[in-house]
């Protein structure tokens, strides 16, 4: 193998692109300096890798073989949409290659802490999410939006599908520009740039405001902490939530924040 | 009355009940019903006082016929009485749990006529819910004591957790407070439930209270110490088999001779401390004995139990991470549950070093003087009982437990605790 400090890989930045720079990392026998995205520009000289899926399924396989926590935690990894994931995902994979499935328990190397520790925050920011995404009611239809860190819409799916069994339901994630969309009994993941709400039914705002008094009521107000507030419900899900937001959602959400193009190949990668 | 105003009476006379949980069970959806369960349970709020908002949390009615001192719904009581009919308590439930505001519901009663009738509306109320609403979301019912045994029993088939508060720490503060009650009201019930979990031979889908029982005690009220609280409590999690003991420090609501005066701030540090015990117990292998004696009854206020067990036992320290087991890892501040395990995980395939450690989670602020590398300390680290003492008080619980009205004033240096510039600037001279 030969280590080129100097080249780097570029490619579509989804998984299947990033799958296919591990197979040409090992056809060509040559180990990249990074991994960037086709838009990033660089002074280095380039390798542009164009996604294959038949090359990105062997590479899949090849670590659901070695480890099927492996590969749950490659996909996590790449959900969790960090900076310098996909170079951290590469070098995790070169290390399963090499020690096998016990790369799994080497916390303490950094390759692997770091992807250890980008799988937690995925997996925390979707429970996050099944704890403050807010449901309002339209047209008999629930509709939530979230703006959450990673793209853990994938992770939500079965929580709310189990949950909700006989509702239709859209959760929009206007960060990464995609919505579940669920009625009985199918669900699907689809991008979506933003969505036209009509405004909130009677029932609806009843609702709403019975769920805000009850908020303020259950505070006892000897113990009032605002700090310990924070940090189990830190201010970034306040805007989403019900009863903590200034004011009703009154435009209309839409995308914001990343780039589009993060839904597309990813359902087939994780059930 | 309308909705509003009953939610706003009965969710204000429920609001003192510490348990908020909705843990213990996994269940998942059914089609043609709404709710499953998660085994850790789901927070959904945080509300202004910082406490977990997990349960649509009310009172079915806050009419009672008890008089209990600390109580606010006691019948001596002048304030706002209301009740929810079983039906309108069964749709706010579902319409909440619908828009993911709640995981399910708690529900708590005053005494209305009689424990029985109570008991009646209660079961009435669930069964709505799992009946005919479907819901297979989470459940929390108190028993009420005096209630018929069969009543409970039904309750219990429809609930994932029930709750018999003990209130009080011990018979004399009972008798004392809430003369109505007594420790046999409190305690049969809760062997009766222990009784029913036990029962193996049910009906196929039918289960008793699957998430267990907890129970709750007001802290502060009374005289009682910690050492008679930590050993209650851990009699109770090995006798009843309790899932959980909450502590709720008392907050005056009321005047009486009998309680502490109205302005008295809630012991807030003290009830920490007794959570911090209560973890112990449960998670880290830790025995009453070791954290209370006859000779100190009550908690440091400065330093957690973890931290105080380990300054008083430090022949046992350091231990060697590479080769000391689980228990004893646990054992050591700054290592918890989960930093323990991966510690136990990761070196399966190498040897730890601190910055290892570190990557793993351990706060070596406080583990550095209880811990061994390869045979070696921490590179750079002066071990004396100062200093050892200083990393392991929280600068909060220093805060907390030096309010003017307790802490006598010393002459100090520092004001509050000394913080890394003043250590500084004492290392380099400028103090």
């Amino acid at each position: 193998m030969l280590d080129r400090g100097d080249l780097i890989y570029r490619c579509d930045g989804g998984m299947t692109g990033l799958l296919c720079c591990v197979f040409e990392s090992y056809t060509r026998k040559e180990i990249p300096a990074d991994i960037l995205g086709m838009e990033e520009l660089t002074l280095f000289p380039v390798r542009d890798i164009l996604p294959d899926e038949a090359h990105a399924l062997r590479v899949w396989k090849s670590v659901g073989k070695i480890s099927r926590q492996a590969q749950r935690w490659v996909a996590l990894a790449w959900l969790s949409c960090e900076d310098g994931r996909l170079y951290a995902i590469y070098r995790f994979i070169r290390l399963l290659y090499t020690f096998g499935s016990k790369t799994l328990s080497m916390l303490a190397d950094d390759t692997v802490n770091r992807i250890y520790r980008m799988v937690r925050a995925v997996e925390n920011e979707a429970h996050h999410m099944k704890e403050f995404l807010r449901f309002a009611e339209y047209e008999k239809v629930l509709v939530s939006v979230i703006s959450p860190k990673g793209a853990v819409l994938p992770l939500l799916q079965h929580h709310f599908t189990d949950r909700f069994p006989e509702e239709a339901f859209v959760i929009f994630d206007r960060t990464h520009g995609m919505a579940l969309f669920y009625r009985p009994y199918q669900a699907y993941i689809q991008t979506v740039e933003s969505l036209q709400l009509p405004p909130a039914g009677a029932q609806e705002q009843e609702m709403q405001a019975l769920w805000k008094r009850y908020y303020e009521k259950i505070a006892i107000a000897g113990r009032f902490n605002p700090k310990c507030r924070m940090g189990h419900c830190p201010k970034r899900f306040w805007p989403d939530m019900t009863e903590l937001a200034p004011e009703l959602l009154k435009e209309s959400p839409s995308r914001q924040g990343l780039p589009a193009g993060i839904a597309g190949t990813l359902p087939t990668y994780i059930e | 009355m309308d909705m509003m105003e009953k939610l706003e009476i009965l969710s204000d006379a429920a609001k003192y009940d510490a348990a908020c949980t909705s843990s213990g069970v996994d269940r998942a959806g059914k089609k043609g019903g709404i709710g499953n369960c998660a085994k850790g349970g789901i927070c959904h709020s945080f509300s202004a006082d910082g406490r977990c908002i997990s349960l649509l949390k009310v009172l079915l009615t806050n009419c009672c016929i008890y008089d209990c001192k600390y109580c606010i719904n006691r019948r001596s009581n002048d304030t706002r009485r209301a009740a929810f009919t079983p039906r309108e308590l069964a749709e706010l439930t579902i319409q909440f749990y619908r828009r993911n505001y709640i995981e399910g519901l708690f529900l708590s009663s005053g005494i209305l006529r009689s424990p029985d009738d109570t008991c009646e509306l209660m079961i009435e109320t669930l069964r709505l819910l799992r009946e005919e609403y479907r819901f297979g979301g989470y459940i929390h019912v108190k028993a009420i004591p005096g209630a018929d045994d069969r009543l409970i029993c039904r309750l219990g088939l429809l609930a994932d957790r029930m709750s018999v508060n003990i209130e009080l720490p011990s018979r004399e503060s009972l008798a004392l407070l809430a003369p109505d009650k007594h420790k046999e009201d409190i305690f049969r019930p809760m062997a009766l439930i222990r009784e029913q979990r036990g029962i193996v031979s049910r009906p196929k889908g039918e289960h008793f209270v699957p998430a267990g029982q907890s129970t709750q005690m007001i802290i502060g009220a009374t005289p009682d110490t910690d050492l008679q609280i930590l050993r209650l409590t851990q009699g109770l999690y090995r006798k009843y088999g309790l899932k959980r003991v909450f502590f709720s420090a008392y907050i005056p609501v009321q005047e009486d001779r009998l309680l502490p005066a109205i302005d008295t701030k809630p012991p807030l540090l003290r009830e920490h401390r007794l959570y911090q015990a209560d973890w112990l117990l449960r998670f880290y292998g830790f025995d009453a004995s070791e954290l209370l004696d006859e000779q100190h009854q009550s908690f440091n206020p400065l330093v957690d139990p973890k931290c105080n067990w380990a300054i008083n036992h430090m022949e046992q320290f350091p231990v060697e991470v590479n080769r000391a087991p689980y228990e004893m890892l646990l054992r050591v501040p700054g290592i918890g549950v989960k930093s323990a395990r991966r510690i136990l995980t990761a070196r399966r395939t190498g040897s730890l070093d601190f910055a290892g450690l570190k990557k793993l989670g351990v706060v070596l602020k406080r583990a550095q003087y209880f811990l061994l590398c390869n045979g070696k300390m921490m590179e750079g680290l002066r071990v004396n009982p100062d200093a050892v003492l200083r990393a392991l008080i929280s600068p909060r619980d220093y805060e907390l437990a030096a309010l003017p009205e307790q802490a006598p004033e010393q002459l100090s240096l520092f004001t509050r605790a000394p913080s890394g510039e003043d250590m500084q600037k004492c290392l380099t001279g400028e103090i």
